[in-house]
């Protein structure tokens, strides 16, 4: 018997995510955050599992290697935490789409996310997993809220 | 969706078994190895894909799990109106460019679409409503489906209200064009018997089986097939739709002797020399008030008073 739909579907998905996500390093590395392959291989398990929980379809490599792109040259990422950054990020994204029953395209949102980290919330993810789509809306506006920096009395990355 | 689509063990077939779905052909599927149920996942999930980027004009690369279902159900719906138009087996869809395949599908509801639309025009210029507001609002919202709906996505939705109900009512299978099809092909079906006759004693003869027949939503045409078929088996009547609570009394008696299936049968004769005094011989007009009077048989004999429920008696 073949190997199940599934699963073979999941692999597919799974080593196109890889390979973007390769590739993504190249212009990560210049800002000094590089994925390991165990990261890697964590973050695609991981996408699998926030898709199921935020009850998600998609499609290609998805989200992920875009949110590498976007993100990678904040100031506000440590290379110890690029991983797991972007899997918060990740989960982020997927619950801010149901929230805003996907009124954002997936470039609006990355860039209104970004927007905010870098600005209001100063790369807190605790302060961005508050926002509304409203908040993302101005964001993607022009307001981040350059004018008041969060501060973050938690130990987030 | 996401336990559906999404990897997990034990899903094989899934969105094979889910294409097939309820149409006669979904046998055909279940001697599928499991190798073809594989192949048929991957090209329906490539046609997903592409619906995907189309219903988001390429700006999103997921969506919720139900809206993926949406779409995925409109793509059955899509390939299997194509295969059933065609008469082509489920194994078409393992070979050549699915794409294609699809493209062409699409292209087929399309022209069920506008097939579709001529018969509501038909409908629209010659139903006889005998003044049920149902009726019109509800060929209305047929009217307002063509506007609303949309083949290339959401070719399985009926986006319209439809309260008027057919004697013999359309599938719950049936999805998009094919259900509205179907609805209209009932009222016209409908429609020519109520032609037939004279509107004005229709009128009186709705009144008489329900005062609100204009605002209630009830079917014209049983009450008034009810009377034609019952003074038919009766040996006939001037007008097929007057009918005393006498002869009411009568059909019981004739039917309440017979076996269940004689009598039904009885009920079919009593159809087909109506149909052929009404000048309905043959086809569907005449096949349907034949149903519809077998259909009869389980309320007229349920109780000697249950004819008066059956038959409008003057």
């Amino acid at each position: 018997m073949s190997e199940p739909f599934a699963v073979t579907l999941a692999r597919s998905q799974e080593l196109a995510l890889r390979t973007a996500l390769r590739g993504s390093n190249a212009v990560s590395e210049k800002f000094g955050l590089t994925l390991t392959e165990p990261e890697i291989r964590a973050l695609s398990e991981a996408r699998q599992e926030a898709l199921r929980y935020e009850g998600r379809v998609e499609i290609g490599e998805g989200v992920l290697p875009k949110l590498a792109f976007a993100f990678c040259d904040s100031p506000h990422i440590a290379p110890e935490a690029y991983a797991s950054t972007l899997r918060e990020l990740m989960e982020l994204f997927y619950a801010f789409q149901n929230d805003a029953e996907d009124a954002f395209s997936d470039d609006e949102l990355i860039e209104a996310m970004r927007r905010v980290f870098d600005g209001r919330a100063q790369g807190s993810l605790r302060y961005l997993e508050n926002l509304t789509p409203g908040d993302l809306w101005r964001a993607l506006e022009g307001d981040a809220g350059q004018d008041e920096p969060w501060e973050d009395t938690d130990d987030d990355p | 969706m996401t336990h559906d689509l999404y990897p997990r063990q034990g899903d094989a077939g899934l969105a094979a078994s889910r294409l097939t779905g309820e149409s006669p052909a979904a046998a055909e599927t279940a001697d599928w190895t499991q190798a073809e149920s594989d192949l048929l996942n991957a090209r329906l999930w490539a046609l997903l894909e592409r619906q995907i980027r189309r219903d988001s004009q390429g700006d999103r690369s997921s969506l919720r799990a139900e809206a993926a279902d949406e779409l995925l159900a409109s793509i059955r719906f899509t390939l299997r109106a194509h295969l059933a138009a065609r008469g082509l087996p489920q194994r078409a869809l393992l070979t050549g460019d699915i794409h294609a395949l699809f493209r062409a599908a699409q292209e087929t509801v399309l022209a069920q679409t506008n097939e579709t639309f001529s018969l509501y025009r038909l409908a629209q210029e010659t139903l006889r409503t005998l003044g049920s507001r149902t009726l019109a609002s509800s060929l209305a919202a047929v009217g307002g489906f063509f506007t609303a709906y949309d083949a290339r996505l959401n070719a399985h939705a009926i986006p319209a209200m439809i309260d008027y109900p057919p004697c013999l009512p359309v599938s719950e299978a049936l999805e998009g064009v094919a259900y509205i099809r179907a609805y209209l092909v009932r009222l016209l079906t409908e429609n020519a018997l109520l032609l037939r006759l004279d509107p004005l004693r229709e009128g009186r003869l709705l009144a008489r089986a329900c005062p609100g027949y204009r605002i209630l939503p009830l079917n014209l045409y049983e009450p008034v097939a009810a009377n034609v078929v019952g003074l038919s088996l009766l040996g006939g009547g001037e007008t097929l739709l007057e009918m005393s609570r006498a002869e009411c009394s009568r059909v019981y008696a004739l039917l309440s002797s017979c076996a269940p299936g004689e009598a039904r049968a009885r009920l079919r004769d009593a159809a087909a020399r109506a149909g052929e005094r009404l000048g309905m011989v043959g086809g569907a007009a005449s096949d349907y008030l034949s149903d519809v009077a077998a259909a009869l048989y389980p309320r007229i004999a349920a109780a000697p008073e249950s004819v008066y429920g059956v038959f409008a008696a003057c």
